[in-house]
C-alpha cells in the first residue's frame, strides 16, 4: 500500500524507495514472522523443558525471558527487530534532510489557509522528552534542526508507514479514524464545538476528527514545534481546516471549558505516570459539563507471563522506558484525582480500521465531565 | 588467465602458491562479546544495501524492456508497476528467508515431530 501524496510529503529518489521497500519488509517479517515465531519457540520448547524439569509452569516475565533467552531463534528475531527499529529512522531520515529546505518551506503558513499554526520556541521542553528519542527515533519528537524546520514531523510521517508498512492506512489515519468513530458511535447525540487531540505528532490523528464532525473546530497541540509546523501544512494539502499549536499538553492556553472533546492517541504509554495525570487534569479543566476525554490505554494485564513479555517488546527494545507505567496505572484513581466523578469513566473497545487480524482492538479509556 | 606464448614451465620450476598468512605478531583482537549485536545491525543494513542494488539492477531490466536507453535519468524516471513491485516484494521476502534462516530453523525444528529417535538409526 502507498502513503497518499500530498504537498509536504517527502520523495524518494530511486534508491531510497528500494532502501524504503526493504525497511518495509523487513518490518513485516518481523511483525508477521519472527514475533509470533517467538511464541511456537516458547510453547513448543520452552515451556514443556521448564515444566519437565521444574514440574510447574513459569510464573513470572523474569523467568518467561530468561528461559527464552537461552533460544537463540528469540535472540537473532529480537536483535532483527531493533535493527529494523534503528534502520527504519536513518534510511528515512536521510532521504527527508536531503529535501528539508522544500518541505520547510511548503509547510509555511499561506494566504487563504483554513486553519492556523502556532510556534512557540520559548516552550520549555519537559526533561522525559529530551531525555529519550522515544522509538530510537535520533531528535524525538521536537529536536528543531533549523527555525521553521519540520524534520521531525516529516521523518515520523513517512517513517510511521513505513514502519507499519502501510498497515495503518494511505494517511495513517487508521487509529485516529477508529476513535474518532468509537466516539461518534457511542455518543450519538454529542455535537462538539471543538475537539482538542494533544500530542497531535504530524496530525494523523487530528483531522480524523475533522471528517467525523465536520461542523466542530479541530485543534491539535504538540511540545515538538517541528510537529505542528508540517501537521500544518499537510492539513493545508489535504484540504482539512485544523488549528495547531506548539504546546505542553499539562498546561495549555486554553480558556477553561473550551473543548467538548479531548483526546490522545499513542500519546499517554511515552509519558511518564505524573504526566498522563497532568494531561487528565488539564483534560478536566479544558472541558465543557457534558464533554468527553478519551485516551488509548486501560488494557487488561495479560495473566500469562509470556504473554506479558511479548507486550512489553516495544519497551523492552525501542526505547519506551514509560511504557511499564502505563501498564500499570489505576486510570480510574487517576481520573478521579484529576476531577472526574468515578461514575463519569468510561472505557471502550474498537477493532482497529487497519491490518484487523494482526493488531489487537484497540482499548480506550476516558471519562466525561458531568 | 593464460598468456599463450609462455612456455611452460618443467616440472623442477613450478611455482608455489603465495602465502596467505602474515607471519609475526598474532592479529589483534578488539571486538568482544557485546560487539556482536551491532555487528548483527550492520549486517541488517548491508541486506538493505544488497536489495536496494537487486532493484537497481532489476529496473535495468524494466527499463530495457520498454525499449529505452538505460541512463540515469531514465532510472530515477522509471515508474514501478504494481507487478514488478510485487515480484520485487517477493524477492525481499525469499532473501530474508534466506539470510534469516539459521535463525528461524530453531523455530520451525520446535514443531518437528514424528522422526524416529537419532539412537533408533544410528546404532
Amino acid at each position: 500500500m502507498f502513503q497518499e501524496r500530498h504537498a509536504l510529503l517527502p520523495s524518494e529518489t530511486h534508491d531510497e524507495a528500494a532502501r524504503y521497500a526493504f525497511v518495509s519488509t523487513l518490518r513485516k517479517a518481523f511483525t508477521t514472522q519472527l514475533f509470533p515465531g517467538m511464541r511456537t519457540v516458547y510453547q513448543e520448547a520452552a515451556r514443556p523443558a521448564f515444566v519437565a524439569k521444574h514440574g510447574r509452569e513459569p510464573e513470572t516475565v523474569r523467568e518467561a525471558r530468561e528461559l527464552m533467552q537461552r533460544s537463540f531463534f528469540y535472540r537473532g528475531a529480537n536483535v532483527v527487530g531493533r535493527a529494523a527499529q534503528e534502520l527504519l529512522w536513518d534510511t528515512v531520515g536521510e532521504s527527508i534532510e536531503r529535501q528539508l529546505d522544500t518541505i520547510d518551506e511548503a509547510a509555511k503558513p499561506k494566504p487563504g489557509d483554513l486553519g492556523t499554526v502556532r510556534s512557540n520556541p520559548d516552550l520549555a521542553i519537559p526533561r522525559y522528552i529530551d531525555a529519550v528519542d522515544i522509538h530510537v527515533m535520533p531528535g524525538n519528537f521536537h529536536t528543531e534542526l533549523a527555525p521553521d524546520d519540520t524534520f521531525a514531523g516529516a521523518l515520523y510521517d513517512r517513517g510511521v508507514h513505513v514502519f507499519a508498512f502501510g498497515g495503518l492506512g494511505a494517511r495513517n489515519d487508521g487509529l485516529g479514524v477508529a476513535q474518532a468513530a468509537w466516539v461518534k458511535e457511542t455518543y450519538p447525540d454529542l455535537k462538539p464545538r471543538r475537539i482538542l487531540d494533544m500530542g497531535c505528532g504530524p496530525g494523523f490523528t487530528t483531522l480524523p476528527w475533522k471528517e467525523a464532525f465536520p461542523d466542530a473546530e479541530v485543534y491539535g497541540i504538540d511540545v515538538g514545534g517541528p510537529q505542528v509546523r508540517y501537521a500544518h501544512g499537510r492539513a493545508e494539502s489535504l484540504g482539512i481546516a485544523a488549528h495547531f499549536s506548539q504546546q505542553d499538553a499539562t498546561a495549555t492556553d486554553f480558556p477553561d471549558g473550551y473543548f467538548d472533546v479531548i483526546a490522545s492517541m499513542l500519546v499517554t504509554h511515552e509519558c511518564p505516570q505524573p504526566v498522563i495525570r497532568g494531561l487528565f487534569k488539564e483534560a478536566h479543566r479544558l472541558l465543557a459539563p457534558g464533554g468527553i476525554t478519551i485516551h488509548d490505554g486501560g488494557a487488561t494485564a495479560a495473566s500469562d507471563p509470556f504473554d506479558n513479555l511479548l507486550t512489553s517488546w516495544f519497551g523492552d527494545n525501542a526505547n519506551e522506558p514509560f511504557s511499564a507505567g502505563f501498564k500499570s496505572l489505576d486510570y480510574d484513581q487517576a481520573f478521579v484525582d484529576a476531577g472526574f466523578n468515578r461514575s463519569a469513566i468510561v472505557r471502550g473497545t474498537r477493532d482497529p480500521v487497519y491490518l484487523k487480524d494482526q493488531l489487537p482492538p484497540i482499548t480506550l479509556v476516558g471519562a466525561v465531565k458531568e | 588467465m593464460d598468456q599463450p606464448d609462455t612456455p611452460p614451465r618443467q616440472p623442477d620450476q613450478v611455482r608455489q602458491p603465495r602465502r596467505r598468512f602474515a607471519r609475526g605478531q598474532a592479529r589483534p583482537a578488539y571486538l568482544e562479546p557485546g560487539d556482536v549485536d551491532r555487528v548483527m545491525i550492520m549486517l541488517v543494513a548491508l541486506m538493505s544495501e544488497v536489495s536496494a542494488l537487486r532493484d537497481r539492477v532489476d529496473t535495468h531490466e524494466a527499463v530495457a524492456e520498454l525499449g529505452g536507453a538505460i541512463t540515469s535519468a531514465a532510472i530515477e524516471a522509471y515508474e514501478l508497476t504494481p507487478l514488478r513491485h510485487a515480484v520485487r516484494e517477493a524477492n525481499r521476502e525469499a532473501m530474508l528467508s534466506r539470510v534469516f534462516r539459521v535463525i528461524t530453523e530453531g523455530r520451525d525444528a520446535a514443531t518437528d515431530t514424528g522422526a524416529a529417535p537419532l539412537a533408533e538409526v544410528v546404532s
